[in-house]
């Protein structure tokens, strides 16, 4: 029988590359959990995509079994979070599954936007936090700097902080040590109905979905029929047990215990992450607290290049949800790029990696139109309506409002004024701003959402030469003054290309727009004029001249594979490209009206 | 073993006396040890292919500079292929030459070792734009060389002209001056009348030194109106003087059209021997490292010289078939397209035939006039 003294269930939280996923291996290898024969670098980062960039998309649950020195062994939960600011609603189900943290911060960087974000989670849900200091094998590491800064801004003590080094393993058992002594065990009762917490869930193939669950309370068995609340639909368990990492079905899930049930579920939408499950027979009163319904905060249109594609895109989208609740797709017509999907996502993280999986699993080419936010607009009706594409803005309505963000920086102090000018173009609002030591600040500003999608992030990195870290959180909608701008191509506007700005940057933005497509699209056979236009009025206009002359001049010599290979490499180019009425547009411009100069 | 019998043969000589601002060929300075040991390889390389190499019908000996070489080891160079293989009585032996290589002297010893067409780089008779171009010789030295073969016995004389030269400043879209001097080049040449008239526009090709001078603004194109128009009027004048236009950038008197490009545009095999020569073999496209030492090791330790080596696939053939055919100007017959991809192109073909750009004669698919200076855009649209 399972003590339940004898369970921690932890998160490991950290900035991005401060070494989560590398001290998780760490743990599993020295627990083993996962011999160091088939350690493969980073096994909780399972997807592909997920090894590559280096991040945690998906929550993940194992289980350690780990003698400690006081002769007892103990059961380690390992609940890994995602380490992204897109996912922070995921961040907190996960670390409300467990009742203490490690907070790992890199020994030569210091705190960072995402250390705060995760660790203010982290103490709103009274975890117990055991800060880290990771990486002090490298020689610029300042440990004891470093603590100073945790102690100072995270207001945590740091008199026991753990100095390790998850890439030479030196520390690893201090860290499992302090878990045993310093996280409390759960505290919950068999005897309780059950009230479970569904902290990730996926569609697998043979299995159906399969549910991550922490029990708070109760027990809960194959056979035993069990109730989702938010979404109050009742199923059969079939299957429970935990992930050592390989799923391992267990009798039972005691309270206290995290790990995975499969009942008769048919859809991943049906278990809502941040839901509690309950006995169907003999159910708890009120949920656990916390539950959100998550919403997409950022749109974008997916098109196939081709429209023959249209059905497999369908046929993707269908299946990429199985698996992602948190996304959501419909379909749209669009004048210019014909039958096509209006996507939401998260962020714009998560947008980047669905239409990566698109592109790269199931073999689609896509056109996707620039990212917006959702504008909530009161129509002369008095009406209110939500907007998530620029084309379907009404030409008249009262008032507009859109999604503001409280954005918080970390960053050098000698780029401050940089920040700040960027800051300002973005239309931000200064909230805060202090020294976190002599070289580093910390700069909260409010900001509309719309702002930062794109280049933002980017534009903070390469200011800052990269040592710039934020992380943002929803602050609600606000009134702004917002009109559509329209690209017209030969007097045709351009659904597609049309775009929501600050009335005050609109003549500017038009400008540059227009600008940039004449550099973007190829020269065709006839007379490409553009313009750009908010309302009825033009205030922007380019041309592209017919194409005069496109001619190899010689083709001798016998090297007929380099000159074939060109015309090929150029034909593939302009397979990719969509024609809109004659006119063949390369994917690059629908997102050319994001990336142009502030 | 099957065996298949190639009868054109392309010989390159990598060696130039200083290469040109705007060449991609594969061309070094010549070094009259190097280019001995490189002849032996070369000749070693003609030897080792008597499996595959018939009853020639042309030579083409290209460069570089062929004429740089020794009398003596051009001599050997062609024996070296008289002596192994039958050659057709009727065999077209073309060598490339610049006005500086050619004299009184040398001009009659290439003529004596069989060889019976001169291609001759003039590129232009205006010694500024010769100077821009990076040519050794001027446009005193070009008529001289002219001259020269045209009183030789050679019977068959190619010109090479470049058109739409690069300047300093950026030409103004109102100046004539450059058609004007375009035109006196081409009136000149056709005065000494050569039976086969080649021009190239100037492209800036990658990693040359006119590419970088372009890039960087230190040289200027010329406008695109002005390039075609030069290149209309090119076309115009000649055909006037009575050279027929058989290829977009070709122009023969009758019966002198060159029969060894013919052969790679009509997607023919051929057998290319040096550094960095093209082969094409049974539907396999070949060819040889371009590193002028590295190949003459190799051979010299028979090693394969052989780097890249690719047997079409069907949409290559096509491709090539495509814009092979259409680059000459009777077209691609339309019979040699597979069916169903003619279905496949028809709207694309009815659409390029609406602009103009295209026509269909006597079962033939081919540029129109206003298509000539448009093929790459009309081969892109027809490839697959």
């Amino acid at each position: 029988m399972l003590m339940q003294k004898n369970i921690r269930n932890f998160s490991i939280i950290a900035h991005i590359d401060h070494g989560k996923s590398t001290l998780a291996d760490r743990l599993l290898e020295n627990t083993g959990t996962v011999s160091s024969r088939d350690m493969i670098e980073q096994v909780l980062d399972s997807m592909d995509l997920e090894r590559e960039r280096g991040i945690t998309i998906k929550a993940h649950a194992v289980r350690l079994n780990y003698k400690a020195n006081d002769g007892n062994t103990y059961i380690l939960n390992l609940i890994d979070t995602p380490g992204h600011v897109d996912f922070s609603y995921e961040v907190s189900r996960s670390l409300a599954s467990c009742e203490g943290s490690l907070l790992i911060v890199d020994a030569t960087q210091g705190v960072e936007a995402q250390t705060l974000a995760n660790a203010y989670l982290a103490i709103e849900h009274n975890h117990e936090i055991i800060p880290v200091i990771n990486k002090i094998d490298l020689p610029a590491s300042q440990p004891e700097n470093v603590k100073k800064q945790i102690e100072e801004f995270v207001g945590i003590d740091c008199s026991d902080a753990i100095l390790t080094s998850a890439k030479t393993g030196a520390g690893t058992k201090d860290v499992l040590e302090a878990i045993v002594k310093k996280i409390p065990p759960p505290r919950g009762s068999d005897a309780n109905p059950l009230k479970a917490l569904i902290f990730d869930s996926w569609f697998d193939n043979y299995l159906g979905v399969i549910v991550l669950v922490r029990v708070f309370d109760g027990v809960i068995k194959s056979g035993m029929k069990i109730k989702l609340m938010a979404v109050n639909k009742e199923y059969e368990v079939s299957r429970v047990g935990v992930f050592t990492p390989k799923m391992a079905d267990a009798k039972e899930l005691s309270s206290g215990e995290v790990g995975y049930i499969i009942a008769t579920i048919k859809n991943v939408s049906d278990t809502k992450i941040g839901d509690t499950i309950t006995d169907a027979v003999n159910p708890v009163e009120s949920p656990l607290s916390g539950y959100k319904e998550v919403k997409p905060m950022v749109f974008c249109g997916l098109y196939p290049t081709e429209p023959v594609q249209y059905e497999d895109l369908k046929t993707a989208l269908g299946k990429l949800r199985l698996n992602d609740a948190s996304f959501t797709f419909e379909h749209e017509i669009s004048s210019a790029l014909g039958f096509g999907f209006r996507c939401g996502f998260l962020g714009l993280l998560h947008m980047e990696i669905i239409r990566e999986r698109l592109e790269r699993e199931f073999k689609l080419s896509l056109i996707s139109t620039a990212p917006t936010v959702i504008y909530k607009v009161h129509i002369d009706t008095g009406k209110e309506i939500y907007v998530d594409n620029p084309s379907s803005l009404p030409e008249r309505f009262s008032k507009i409002e859109e999604p503001y963000i409280k954005v918080t920086i970390f960053a050098p102090q000698s780029c401050l004024g940089q920040i700040f000018e960027l800051c300002q173009i973005k239309r931000g609002i200064q909230k805060d701003f202090s020294f976190i030591s002599k070289e580093r600040v910390i700069v909260t500003y409010e900001l509309p959402l719309n702002e930062i999608l794109w280049d933002f992030y980017d534009k903070l990195k390469s200011l800052s030469r990269g040592y710039a870290s934020m992380d943002y959180e929803f602050i609600g909608y606000r009134e702004s003054d917002l009109i559509k701008l329209n690209i017209l191509l030969n007097s045709e506007a351009v659904d597609a290309l049309s775009l929501i700005v600050h009335k005050d940057k609109a003549y500017y933005k038009g400008r540059e727009i227009v600008e940039k497509l004449r550099t973007l699209i190829p020269r065709q056979l006839f007379e490409i004029v553009i313009q750009a236009a908010v309302g009825s009025k033009i205030i922007a206009r380019e041309s592209i001249k017919a194409l005069r002359k496109n001619v190899l001049a010689k083709c001798y010599g016998g090297d007929i594979t380099r000159k074939r290979k060109l015309l090929e490499k150029q034909k593939e180019g302009k397979k990719k490209m969509k024609q809109i009425g004659k006119i063949e547009i390369p994917q690059e411009a629908f997102l050319s009206i994001l990336t142009v100069k502030e | 073993m099957e065996i298949s019998i190639v009868n054109y043969i392309y010989i390159h000589i990598p060696f130039c006396r200083k290469k040109c601002l705007y060449c991609d060929f594969n061309s070094i300075s010549f070094d009259s040890n190097v280019a001995e040991k490189y002849i032996a390889a070369i000749i070693k390389e003609i030897v080792a292919q008597k499996s595959l190499i018939s009853k020639i019908k042309t030579i083409y000996i290209g460069g570089g500079t062929p004429t740089v070489l020794k009398k003596d080891l051009l001599q050997k160079l062609i024996t070296s292929i008289t002596d192994n293989y039958e050659v057709e009585e009727q065999v077209e032996i073309t060598i490339e030459a610049n006005p500086e290589s050619i004299n009184s002297e040398n001009i009659e010893n290439i003529h004596s070792f069989g060889i019976n067409r001169i291609s001759l780089g003039i590129q232009s008779l205006i010694n500024e734009d010769l100077i821009m171009l990076g040519r050794i010789h001027n446009a005193d030295k070009a008529i001289e060389a002219l001259n020269l073969i045209k009183a030789s016995t050679f019977k068959n004389l190619s010109v090479d002209l470049i058109y739409g030269i690069a300047r300093e400043l950026p030409i103004p879209s109102s100046s004539n001056e450059d058609m004007l001097l375009w035109q006196d080049t081409l009136l000149k040449i056709i005065s000494i009348n050569p039976e086969h008239i080649s021009l190239y526009e100037l492209t800036p090709e990658y990693d040359t030194p006119l590419y970088d001078a372009v890039k960087s603004n230190r040289l200027f194109m010329p406008d695109e109106n002005l390039v075609a128009e030069m290149y209309y009027s090119a076309k115009e004048i000649l055909e006037k003087f009575g050279y027929i236009h058989y290829e977009i950038s070709n122009f023969a008197k009758s019966g002198y059209e060159c029969r060894h490009n013919l052969n790679y545009w009509g997607g023919k095999d051929y057998i290319g021997i040096g550094a960095g020569a093209h082969s094409f073999v049974k539907g396999v496209r070949y060819s040889n490292m371009t590193d002028v030492s590295g190949y003459i090791t190799a051979i010299e330790n028979k090693m394969p010289t052989i780097i890249e080596s690719a047997k079409l696939t069907p949409k290559e053939q096509f491709n090539e078939l495509i814009f092979l055919g259409l680059r000459q100007i009777k077209g691609l017959e339309i019979n040699r397209i597979p069916q169903n991809i003619f279905k496949e192109m028809e709207p694309a073909i009815k659409e390029l035939i609406d602009y103009n750009l295209l026509d269909i004669k006597d079962n033939y698919l081919r540029l129109t006039y206003k298509g000539l200076i448009l093929s790459s855009y009309v081969m892109l649209r027809l490839i697959l």
